[in-house]
């Protein structure tokens, strides 16, 4: 649903994007990461038709941003970081004027605007001026605009900034809400752990260029291909330690009486399951098997180096 | 009832509940003519809609209409009681009529304008330009929107008024027509005015040169506020019923022109702020073609009618200025030709020796340029000539043929020089516009006043006589020129000359690769959508 081909931007001698590639399929969340400076938001703005690439080009259902504009923006739905609202409207008015700004008319218009206010509960406030609205219901607003002509492809650039936890969580529900019904969303923010628990893929980009695309499994595995591994046990820890260093892919192992560590080197499910069964088949007291995982602040840090342009 | 909850999944944008939204913008009316009124409305610009909702709520209209119609009624009261009592005897509605010009001129050439231009550069500055961008709303309609709007806050002020300026007449000595034609002059005058803020603000997106255009624009609407007034209160309110067929006939040809150049502005202001990649090019240039068309046509009827040469000079030097104002912004644009305009490129033998003019970039918006004025240049010559002969005009001492000449060498050297800086600029310079006509400001002021003071400095302050170092000088050998052809005359237009040539030559060569691109096919995606569109039939929106 959304391409990216080799695509540069330029500003001056810095590369804000230099080289960028990847694509996100229909109903995938996308995430985009990345420190400041990184060019998510310089991408993001080429791919909403906002700005133009110095080389490359991005395609939104098989147009190209460049030279169809018209056509990508009547499938994209685009939320950026810093949006403008009109302060002397209400929010119901604000939707309604960005329907009628998409072409929506008649019933298709109301029932847009019925089912935006519902989704993002906006429609208890649907005649509150904008001014006085919270940076929480701000944010809905703009998801709201965004959404209101049914878009197959949502670009939220920070969608989260500023939200407290609550709203952050309503957000994450709205936007897996979004991908359930095949729309595609391309999101960026800071906040990573939110972002692994909601996207389906994430690509992580540094001074312009991407360093890693994947689902977060995947990104994990290649970064770290193995498991730790820690057993819980009622006693004779030292003798499991022992049984498993004749096991094949068991490194590292550190045990005591009643815990052992180690590191199984294969990321495959049926392995660990066999390995699980092995060791409670051979009559080990074990209470508890688990495994240590990793979160994406650990993969973001190992693969970023902090550098800025 | 809100769908979203922390506990379980959200429920489905489709095929789930609607919402149940009371608010009355989110149901279809239930009687025939409000659904009537709806069908309408959503028909408006959806600009319109939103700038009365969010224009007229604003405290910056409320305080202007109401000054308006406090200023309005005072000047009613204090003007009657001090014609009081001769006002029972002697017409009075001049005076009074001149008072209320003067009072609906502030609204109308000042607030309107003003808030036209603050109303597309607020955009910018609160980042909803963007949304507006993204949205399937064209430039077009955004700029279009804007002017609509503003004619709407006019009616206001105009209604406002009605009743007032309804009393003058009552009170005589001021005929209907009059007042028709002052306040249809003013109205255009405030329209002409907002067009051009709009392009301003359009030109001028990027926030360090809005300050800029602000005082700018500031200064031009406070001299043609005072202009205007003065003009009325001087005399402008001149009785126009016993006027001659032929000033009606001007007034039909000035609205004409009006009308086309107003069209051309607000389209260039909507080319201002569109993606770079639209081909905005040729249907500007129709316009461009359009007025110069015009403007040789009542030049032309102009000076047969009147038997007047210096009609035809008052012309020449309108458009001179015309197209030295448009060649600065043709010579702005990119000199990319977009995958996406070189689709609409002609194809036949015949579309590319007559279309090629109407390609877009700078180099072929030059050469465009350029042929369009000599064209004028040379069909007012052939037509004075002729009428000249054959009807006997009062050809004067002045020649039209050598002014003409030197204004098509200006432009040619001016706007060329132009598109050869314009060209080294980067891509993606931001204001590029408004640096092409800055560009063309300083070119001449340049090369009008270093030769001047030059030449000054070298003959000890003290004046001197029109010479060849003076040939760059637009005014000065003009002015000499019309006059008759002398040796310095002469040894500038041999400059002129070879300078245009060695331009328009450079700007030839330059151009040549834009000639030659040849029309691409459209992406198999766009042809396929394109089929599909012409096979569905619009619903009704009502789904009735």
């Amino acid at each position: 649903m959304i391409q990216l081909r080799r695509l540069f931007r330029f500003f001056g001698n810095t590369r804000a994007v230099n080289d960028v590639s990847f694509e996100v399929y229909a109903g995938q969340v996308f995430g985009f990461i990345g420190p400041n400076g990184a060019g998510k938001t310089t991408s993001m703005r080429i791919l909403a038709t906002l700005d133009l690439p110095d080389y490359g080009d991005a395609l939104v259902d098989g147009f190209s941003v460049i030279n169809d504009p018209d056509r990508v923006r009547k499938r994209l739905g685009f939320m950026p970081d810093n949006f403008g609202t009109y302060p002397n409207m209400n929010c119901v008015e604000y939707l309604d004027f960005f329907a009628r700004s998409y072409g929506l008319v008649g019933r298709e218009r109301t029932k847009a605007l019925r089912h935006t206010l519902a989704y993002t509960g906006l429609d208890k406030i649907a005649e509150k001026s904008i001014r006085g609205l919270s940076k929480g219901m701000r944010q809905r607003l703009c998801l709201g605009r965004a959404m209101i002509h049914d878009p197959a492809v949502l670009i939220l650039d920070e969608p989260a900034n500023g939200l407290d936890p609550r709203a952050r969580i309503e957000l994450r529900h709205m936007i897996r809400g979004l991908a359930a019904e095949g729309k595609s969303l391309l999101v960026s923010s800071h906040i990573l752990t939110e972002l692994g628990e909601m996207c389906d893929a994430i690509g992580i980009v540094e001074r312009g260029q991407m360093l890693v695309t994947g689902t977060v499994a995947e990104i994990k595995a290649r970064l770290r291909p193995h498991i730790d591994v820690v057993i819980q046990l009622i006693d004779r820890g030292e003798e499991l330690g022992k049984w498993l260093l004749s096991k094949p892919n068991v490194l590292k192992v550190q045990a005591s009486d009643r815990t052992v560590r180690f590191q199984f080197a294969t990321t495959e499910e049926n392995e660990q399951a066999q390995l699980v069964n092995a060791i409670i088949t051979s009559g080990f007291p074990v209470l508890e098997y688990g495994t240590e995982s990793r979160s994406l602040e650990d993969v973001f840090l190992q693969i970023t180096t902090g550098a800025v342009q | 009832m809100s769908q979203i909850s922390l506990s379980g999944e959200p429920p489905l944008l489709s095929n789930s509940l609607e919402g149940e939204s009371t608010h009355r913008i989110c149901q279809i009316p239930e009687k025939g003519w409000e659904r009537l009124w709806l069908w309408g409305t959503e028909r408006i610009n959806p600009i319109v809609v939103k700038e009365v909702r969010q224009s007229l709520k604003s405290r910056q209209f409320t305080i202007a209409f109401g000054l308006t119609l406090i200023a309005a009624v005072s000047w009613t009261l204090i003007a009657i009681s001090l014609m009081v009592p001769k006002i029972y005897y002697s017409p009075g509605g001049v005076q009074l009529l001149t008072g209320f010009f003067c009072i609906l001129q502030f609204p109308l050439m000042i607030i309107i304008p003003f808030s036209a231009f603050r109303s597309l550069t607020t955009e910018t500055e609160d980042s909803t330009f963007e949304l507006l961008s993204i949205s399937a709303l064209s430039a077009w309609q955004i700029v279009l929107g804007k002017m609509l709007s503003a004619l709407l806050q006019t009616l206001l002020y105009l209604s406002a008024l009605a009743p007032c300026i309804v009393l003058t007449y009552l009170l005589r000595g001021v005929s209907l027509d009059s007042i028709l034609f002052v306040l249809g002059l003013t109205v255009t005058f405030s329209v002409a005015e907002t067009a051009l803020a709009l392009l301003l603000a359009a030109v001028s997106r990027a926030r360090i040169l809005q300050a800029g255009a602000t005082v700018l624009l500031l200064i031009g609407l406070i001299f043609g506020f005072f202009g205007w007034t003065s003009a009325i209160v001087g005399g402008a309110m001149v009785e126009i019923s016993n006027m001659p067929k032929e000033f009606y006939l001007g007034v039909f040809g000035f609205a004409t022109v009006v009308c086309v150049a107003l069209d051309l502005v607000l389209r260039s202001a909507a080319a201002a702020i569109d993606f770079p990649s639209e081909n905005h090019s040729t249907p500007l240039r129709k316009r461009v073609l359009l007025l110069m068309g015009i403007i040789l046509f009542w030049s032309t009827f102009a000076v047969v009618a009147s038997r007047e040469e210096e009609i035809a000079f008052v012309f020449l030097i309108g458009a001179f200025i015309v197209c030295m104002f448009i060649g600065s912004l043709m010579t702005g644009e990119l000199g990319i030709i977009s995958p996406r305009a070189r689709r609409s490129l002609p194809t036949t033998f015949a579309g590319r020796v007559f279309l090629t003019w109407f390609y877009p970039g700078a180099g072929m918006g030059y050469i465009f340029l350029v042929c369009l004025f000599g064209s004028l240049v040379a069909t007012m010559c052939i037509t004075e000539l002729y009428y000249s002969l054959s009807m006997q005009l009062n050809m004067g001492r002045t020649s039209i043929q050598y002014v003409g000449y030197l204004l098509l060498c200006y432009l040619t050297i001016y706007a060329g020089i132009n598109r050869l800086v314009m060209l080294a600029v980067a891509k993606h310079m931001p204001a590029r516009m408004l640096g092409s006509v800055a560009l063309m400001a300083v070119c001449l002021l340049g090369m009008h006043m270093v030769p001047l003071i030059l030449v000054y400095a070298f003959n000890d302050y003290r004046e001197f006589d029109y010479d060849w170092h003076q040939a760059f000088n637009i005014i000065w050998t003009c002015s000499e020129a019309s006059e008759g052809l002398s040796f310095p005359v002469e040894l500038s237009m041999g400059i002129l000359t070879l300078a245009s040539i060695a331009i328009f030559g450079l700007n030839l060569v330059l151009s040549t690769r834009d000639v030659m691109l040849v029309r691409i096919a459209e992406p198999p995606r766009v042809r396929a959508e394109n089929r599909v569109a012409t096979v569905v039939h619009t619903p009704n929106p009502f789904a009735d």
